[in-house]
């Protein structure tokens, strides 16, 4: 009986552990969980992602409507990163609604879709093409989209 | 090296004693070189001390001379007022002119009016013999550019001949001070040098890089005297560039302070060794006229970027902290009617507020007295950089200044021209308008702030709009409500009264060139062609009932470059300021293909005369709006061109074929777009989405939002519910499922392939499924050129059922294909799909 329950805690502490390493959140930048959110979400794996994306959300959320508070216009240049918590949040938004669509839960992708477009609406995503794509603009296509499917079906 | 450098170098360093007595002496006793101001203050009675305050100013700007142009009452106090600042003074004895000159004084004729012009010489001895013995005297200035305005070569010669003997006569009195008379350039030296040889020194007006070529054309002329440049300063308005209205273009504040900081040292100081003794600034004075704007150094007590420049180039002394310099002005329309409102920019449009300007204008055409009067005009400041001003009641070209007070003591100006012309009365044109039929007026209302709408026959008027030329009626069921086309040709008056009866509006296209095509917009030749084209189909059509705007032009800045060429955006600017005079009921629309910041820049500053943007964007039309506010655009736009992102937007296969959105993707990007495009209500009047027909661009269904046999796609049932907010009588077939297993595939020749894609109709009609097989589109173009159909497959597909089952048998020769299913309902709706696959 003892073996077993010893064994039964050493199975409960490796799966921590594990989980631990699943969700390695490096710095706690934000940078760092959105990289780590579209890492996730490309290789598949939803659910971590998510975890990024709400620790990201947790943290910066508040400042990052402090920062789109602040702004009437979009940033331009340099000085787009100095809205580093608008940015990644808003980013790691349209990511959630990216994996609320693929496990076709319409609803909550329509609502976080409308946070960005709402909330967020200067948060703006660096592409490695070489330019910032804007997850507003992003998801409100996307809502339109969902809204045209509906139409359909 | 010239002779005369080596007499003059002599006569400088061991002056004779014609010059000891006036001419600025160095502590050897060698002639200095004379850094000079013109000078025009006069005591007034409001300020009876005001050449005494200006010239001890000219003293602190590092002058050691004056120059006058002739001799009044209150010269000798001028001369002791010079004398108590340590300044001498070049002291002109003003000889009449001939005729009409810049002076505006002239009717003497020196061939046979003896009488006065013994009267100007005994004038001009006086003033010598009374003035002589003062020691602020530099030399006698005799008469200014009188050769230029007098006519006739006898006269010009009589009058040179007249100069010698006054020359003779004042030597006669004053055998000290040098006589020198003043040519505009260099056009009285060869008179001189035959009729007038007592001159002791030539005296050159000339502006701008001139000045430091004038060694170099007396030298051609062989003249071995010295030279003093009389006048100098910034380029003016003789030798300035014209601009389209035929007006000088006068240079910048910026331009004008270089040139008179750096060339006094380039153009004139460097020429010492070559027979230069000096020079004049023009000029020290204080009024308020056009020229006083261009080139005096004070304008109603305020400093002008010449007073700092002078002084910068006489002692090196720069301003502190520097001065403010307004820049280039743009003004929108260029050609307007009298009391029309007037949009004034400065550049650069973006830039932070420039507070307060005044504005004035000043008439081009009339006496030349009333063209140097100045007529204030009040503007009203709309944005940080932009005014609007009212626009003179008289015809005629102006040029409005705009000035502003810089700092504590200086003003800055800037200037731009434009041409006030009544409306036009209208032409009515029978042969086009329906009889009957009123011509509509369709304009924009609002402004940057408020926000845009068209307004057509007095209504809000949002474009829902379609490119194409058929299935107008198609269009008016579904909600939509203009159309555009590319050009006007034999179809033109059809296509406007299919379209006027489904009460279609419609955006004319002008066609202009495209450079990729041939047209050089550099030809005078094919722009001349091109202008009269356009005004052609302007005046046939103008007062067509169905008419809504002009398109002018399609995407001819070019799709492969930054599209921000000022030689086009000048002609397009041409054309739509032409058209306007042409009609003005409809606004000028013109169509790019895509926007970026210098395309934007370009447009706004070469073609202000543009009312909308029409911007064709294929991927994120919806999000075109923005782009534009980012790129500083203020106007109002419509997307000309939106749908489907294009093959050059999309994924391509290993062989380099684009992968075509499927019917059902094809219609939530129209439903997206649209919508998207039309949330934008301040600044967007509406869109035309493409194509409202059928096309061969890459492949038979990529653009067409109809079959080539006619049918309507979910395409146009999407759009229709973006614009209505409801579903069409009879929907379109729409693809829920497919099973393609060689699609982005490649495969051997002669291969079988169970296919199936499966349609659906929300109205429940039996759909009839059409396979077929084609070659991948060899024929690829850009910019939406005509390509040709690639070739049918024959057999190489079986239908198996109306279910959407079917056999593929790839075919045996290697290479690209495209499996395409038509599917139609019998009652006008249908869809296209395709998949594309290789061969090995």
């Amino acid at each position: 009986m003892k073996k077993w329950m010893i064994l039964i805690g050493c199975m409960t502490m490796m799966g921590a552990m594990l989980q631990v390493s699943a969700q390695d959140f490096g710095d706690f930048s934000s940078q760092t969980l959105t990289g780590k959110a579209w890492e996730a979400y490309g290789k598949g794996n939803f659910e971590l992602a998510l975890t990024y994306t709400a620790k990201c959300k947790e943290m910066y959320m508040s400042e990052a409507l402090k920062q789109e508070a602040s702004l009437d216009a979009f940033p331009v240049g340099e000085g787009t990163h100095e809205y580093w918590a608008l940015n990644d949040v808003g980013t790691c938004l349209f990511i959630e609604g990216q994996i609320y669509e693929k496990q076709k839960n319409i609803t909550q992708a329509l609502e976080v879709y409308a946070v960005v477009v709402n909330q967020l609406s200067f948060s703006q995503c660096w592409d490695e093409k070489g330019w910032f794509w804007k997850p507003a603009e992003a998801s409100a296509g996307r809502i339109k989209q969902l809204e045209f499917d509906s139409l359909l079906d | 090296m010239r002779i005369f450098t080596v007499i003059l170098v002599m006569g400088l360093c061991c002056p004779p004693a014609l010059w000891a007595g006036g001419w600025p002496q160095g502590p050897e006793g060698e002639g200095v070189f004379v850094k000079g101001v013109t000078f025009t203050i006069q005591d007034t009675a409001q300020n009876p001390q005001a050449q005494l305050e200006a010239l001890a100013e000219v003293k602190a700007m590092g002058a050691t001379a004056i120059r006058t142009w002739g001799v009044g009452e209150d010269t000798p106090a001028l001369l002791d007022h010079a004398h108590a600042q340590g300044l001498k003074v070049l002291v002109g004895l003003w000889l009449e002119h001939g005729r009409d000159g810049a002076e505006n004084d002239g009717d003497l004729n020196y061939l046979s009016d003896d009488a006065r012009k013994s009267q100007q010489r005994e004038k001009v001895l006086q003033s010598v013999a009374s003035l002589h013995e003062h020691p602020a005297v530099l030399g006698w200035g005799l008469g200014n550019e009188v050769i230029l305005n007098i006519g006739g070569e006898d006269q010009k010669v009589a009058y040179a001949q007249y100069l010698e003997e006054l020359v003779q006569a004042i030597k006669a009195i004053d055998p000290v001070h040098p006589v020198i008379s003043v040519s505009a350039w260099t056009l009285s030296v060869p008179y001189w040098q035959k009729y007038t040889p007592s001159l002791d020194v030539y005296g050159i007006n000339a502006y701008g890089a001139a000045a430091g070529v004038i060694p170099d054309d007396l030298e051609r002329l062989g003249v071995q005297k010295p030279y003093l440049v009389t006048e100098f300063g910034p380029r003016g308005a003789w030798d300035s560039p014209k601009d389209d209205l035929g007006v000088p273009q006068m240079p910048s504040d910026a331009e004008k302070y270089q040139q008179i900081s750096t060339g006094w040292g380039e153009w004139i100081v460097s020429n010492r060794g070559r027979g230069c003794v000096g020079g004049f600034v023009f000029n020290f004075g204080n009024d308020d006229s056009p020229t006083s704007l261009w080139l005096d150094f004070y304008v109603k007590g305020l400093k002008r970027p010449a007073y700092w420049a002078t002084r910068e180039a006489f002692t090196g002394q720069k301003v502190d902290g520097g001065i403010e310099l307004l820049e280039e002005m743009l003004l929108s329309p260029s050609l307007v009617s009298p009391g029309q409102i007037l949009t004034v920019g400065f550049e650069p449009l973006t830039g932070d507020d420039l507070g307060e300007i005044a504005f004035v204008y000043s008439p081009e055409f009339g006496e030349r007295a009333y063209r140097n009067r100045m007529f204030p005009v009040q503007g009203k400041q709309v944005q940080n950089r932009v005014w609007k001003v009212l626009t003179p009641v008289k015809p005629g070209v102006y040029r409005l200044y705009a000035i502003q007070k810089s700092g504590e003591e200086s003003m800055t100006v800037t200037q731009a021209s434009v041409e006030v012309k009544e409306r036009e009365p209208m032409v009515e044109m029978p042969v086009v308008a329906p009889s009957g039929s009123a011509v509509p007026t369709v304009m924009i209302q609002g402004d940057e702030q408020v926000g845009y709408q068209l307004m057509k026959e007095g209504k809000p008027f949002v474009i829902h709009g379609a490119g194409g030329s058929e299935h107008f009626d198609v269009l008016a069921v579904n909600g939509g409500n203009a159309v555009r086309t590319w050009g006007v040709g034999p179809d033109t008056p059809e296509l406007l009264k299919r379209a006027h009866a489904q009460g279609i509006s419609v955006t004319l296209g002008l066609w202009l060139g495209h450079e990729r095509h041939g047209f050089n917009y550099s030809d005078a030749k094919q722009v001349a062609e091109q202008r009269r084209e356009v005004e052609a189909a302007v005046k046939k059509y103008r007062n067509h009932p169905a008419l809504l705007s002009w398109g002018l032009g399609n995407e001819m800045e070019g799709i492969q470059n930054r599209g921000d060429s000022p030689v086009i955006w000048k002609e397009v600017n041409y054309l739509a300021e032409m058209i306007k005079s042409l009609d003005k009921n409809h606004p000028v629309m013109t169509v790019v293909a895509n926007v970026n910041p210098d395309k934007v820049t370009a447009i706004k500053r070469y073609a202000p005369a543009i009312d909308i943007l029409g911007v064709n964007a294929y991927a994120g039309a919806q999000n075109i709006g923005n782009n534009l506010k980012n790129y500083g655009w203020t106007k109002p736009y419509a997307i000309t061109e939106y749908g489907l992102p294009g093959p050059w937007e999309v994924e391509h296969t290993d062989w380099d074929a684009p992968l075509e959105p499927t019917s059902r993707e094809k219609a939530g990007f129209y439903y997206i777009a649209t919508k998207g495009i039309l949330e934008d209500t301040h600044q967007c009047l509406g869109a035309y989405a493409f194509i409202w027909g059928s096309k061969q661009e890459a492949t038979a269904s990529w653009f067409g939002m109809f079959l080539p046999s006619g049918e309507k796609t979910p395409r146009v049932d999407a759009i229709t519910r973006a614009w209505t907010g409801e579903w069409p009588e009879n929907r379109a077939p729409v693809l829920k499922e497919t099973e393609m297993p060689m699609f982005n595939q490649k495969v051997r020749g002669g291969e079988s392939f169970s296919v199936k894609a499966r349609y659906e109709d929300a109205d429940g009609d039996r759909l009839r499924y059409h396979w077929e097989v084609r070659e991948e589109s060899r024929d690829r173009k850009v910019g939406g050129d005509q390509e040709a159909a690639p070739e049918l497959v024959k057999n190489a597909v079986k239908k198996l059922d109306d279910e959407g089952n079917a056999l593929l048998k790839t075919p045996k020769r290697s290479g690209a294909y495209r499996l395409f299913v038509t599917v139609k309902d019998g009652k006008g709706s249908g869809c296209m799909d395709n998949w594309p696959f290789y061969v090995r």
